[in-house]
């Protein structure tokens, strides 16, 4: 899923943030990416979305050499990665339901597919109820899983999350990295970084140690994970009307994924 | 082409979300489409004036001092109306070439009278066909006792070259405003790019295109363009007919009746709005497209 060969990062400015890093993570895989302030963890996000370009080394995301990937299709790859931020980034003059329908309007989704697969994804967050609510009437944790909602909806096989329980109470981070979890289950590739070791503990997941830009530690490829009870929302899932419920796992999504794949493979994306 | 609803709703949502920056963007751009309008309306005016001017198929026909009022009536008269081309001659005594200039100036030629009077006796000739002005004026010439035909076409020139230096400013001043609203209008849309900015940042995290992250703050710009346009061809038809109503008693002069460039007008004014919104638009998005991430943020 993700290859980091021999990738070094110097900024403009001198400072050095990673150097001859070398990670494999698997598709499928739930990462914790863990380290000081300041070790390379952001720099490290950045590059698989490509917001900042390696000084050497290659990273492959989903086979693709996306150091060498055109800046016109970046997009794309984006498309392909759900991404939830330490402050959430919630739109604050839009409802909950539109900020989540926001990250599916901007890449050309269709009216009827964005109802359907918002509601959807906000049944399985939890947040159904408080889909009309404005981002600053939720609570911390609620917020999150607003963010968390955003990256999912596009149905993104790869899942980063920057800090994610950075600003809500540990109860909540718990839940929302069972959450995340719930999410692995289901194929989709979860890396999660932040610093917080004690959470990090109450789940056994991967955990790759950055520290000064190098990788210091690596419990490897997943051993057993923790069967979390699923505490996703099945109530306010079984509300919705039968109708929608089967059409919630139709193709709208995965379209946008698929077409999305496509576009960077076959290296013809339209600039729609 | 899909989603191009939803970034229509999105362009004209922002004109009225940053309504303050677009007031002050529509003013300028009003005011400079009124500016340029007027410098239009003013070359053509200045336009049909010099027409009318080269058309004045009269001219008028001096004699030399001496000449008395009979030997001018009596000999020179007939001889003018033998030259091929003329249609009417109709003398002008020196006597009333004095009134008429007194009857202009007041009394500061009343000494001029009588032996005094300085001018010449004249006649005023009409031709049938301007093409041959210049023939014709040199036929009139070789009759014996004429001094001078007076050259309409003198002033015709410079009323010509008057029309190519208001035309030849206008243009400047199209060109200098253009400039000016385009500024103006890139700097307002520079603002909602700053005010979305963190729109931006998550539109591009979640893969919009650079298309669809443009394609709102240029049709911000098109909106304020067209919506200029159309309230400066309003008050530009209202303050020229105003304006011609007022001088047209001072004035007398065959005016461009304003409902015959209505359209003309109205079309240029909304089509140049919206190329200067674009346009505009367009210089300042540039800029924010190459960022990524935090950067858009300014962290």
């Amino acid at each position: 899923m993700i290859q980091f060969k021999n990738v070094s990062k110097t900024y403009p400015n001198g400072t050095k943030a990673l150097s001859n890093i070398n990670i494999n993570i698997d598709k499928g895989e739930f990462v914790f990416i863990v380290g000081a302030s300041g070790s390379g963890k952001s720099t490290f996000l950045k590059l698989i979305m490509k917001e900042e370009q390696p000084t050497e080394g290659e990273i492959f995301v989903n086979d693709v050499n996306i150091t060498s990937m055109k800046r016109r299709k970046v997009p794309y790859l984006r498309r392909t990665m759900g991404i939830v931020f330490q402050d959430f980034r919630l739109i604050d003059k839009m409802s909950v339901f539109d900020n989540v329908a926001f990250a599916m309007r901007v890449i050309g989704a269709r009216p009827k597919a964005v109802k359907r697969r918002v509601l959807y994804i906000l049944g399985l967050v939890g947040l159904k109820d408080k889909a009309d609510c404005r981002p600053a009437e939720l609570s911390g944790g609620e917020q999150q899983r607003v963010s968390l909602a955003r990256a999912l909806v596009n149905n993104p096989s790869l899942i980063i999350a920057d800090e994610p329980t950075g600003n809500i109470d540990p109860e909540m981070s718990f839940e929302i990295i069972e959450l995340l979890n719930e999410i692995n289950k289901q194929g989709t590739t979860i890396i999660v970084v932040t610093h917080e070791h004690e959470l990090v503990q109450k789940f056994k997941n991967r955990v790759i140690e950055i520290n000064d830009g190098k990788v210091t530690g690596d419990s490897g490829a997943t051993a057993e994970k923790t069967v979390v009870p699923i505490k996703i929302n099945q109530e306010s899932l079984a509300e919705l009307p039968k109708e929608i419920k089967e059409e919630i796992a139709d193709v709208s999504a995965d379209e946008i994924n698929e077409e999305a794949l496509k576009a960077i493979n076959e290296g013809e994306a339209d600039d729609l | 082409m899909r989603g191009i609803g939803y970034l229509f709703k999105e362009g004209i949502k922002s004109v009225w979300n940053n309504r303050m920056m677009s007031l002050a963007s529509i003013g300028v751009l009003v005011s400079c489409l009124l500016i340029t309008g007027a410098a239009v309306l003013l070359s053509m005016n200045v336009n049909s004036v010099v027409e009318s001017v080269g058309k004045e198929n009269q001219v008028t026909v001096f004699l030399n001092d001496n000449v008395k009022e009979l030997e001018a009536v009596m000999e020179i008269g007939p001889e003018i109306r033998k030259v091929d081309n003329i249609s009417d001659c109709v003398f002008f005594s020196k006597e009333e070439a004095i009134a008429e200039l007194q009857d202009e100036l007041g009394n500061l030629f009343a000494e001029l009278q009588g032996e005094n009077n300085p001018l010449p006796h004249a006649f005023h000739v009409t031709m049938v066909d301007l093409s041959q002005y210049d023939e014709t004026v040199k036929s009139i010439m070789q009759v014996e006792g004429v001094y001078k035909v007076s050259d309409r076409s003198e002033v015709a020139e410079k009323l010509t070259s008057l029309n190519e230096l208001v035309t030849q400013i206008g243009l400047w001043i199209v060109v200098v405003l253009g400039i000016i609203s385009l500024f103006i209008i890139s700097n307002s849309v520079r603002m909602t790019m700053y005010s979305r900015r963190f729109e931006i940042s998550i539109m591009k995290s979640v893969g919009a295109t650079d298309w669809f992250v443009r394609v709102p703050f240029v049709i911000e710009g098109v909106v304020l363009g067209v919506i200029s346009g159309v309230i400066a061809s309003g008050i530009i038809a209202f303050l020229y007919e105003a304006l011609i109503a007022a001088v047209q008693y001072i004035i007398p002069f065959s005016e461009i009746i304003y409902s015959t460039v209505a359209l003309k007008m109205t079309l240029s004014f909304v089509v140049l709005g919206m190329v200067i919104g674009a346009a505009g638009s367009a210089i300042s998005i540039g800029r924010y497209l190459k960022m990524e991430g935090g950067e858009i943020l300014g962290w």
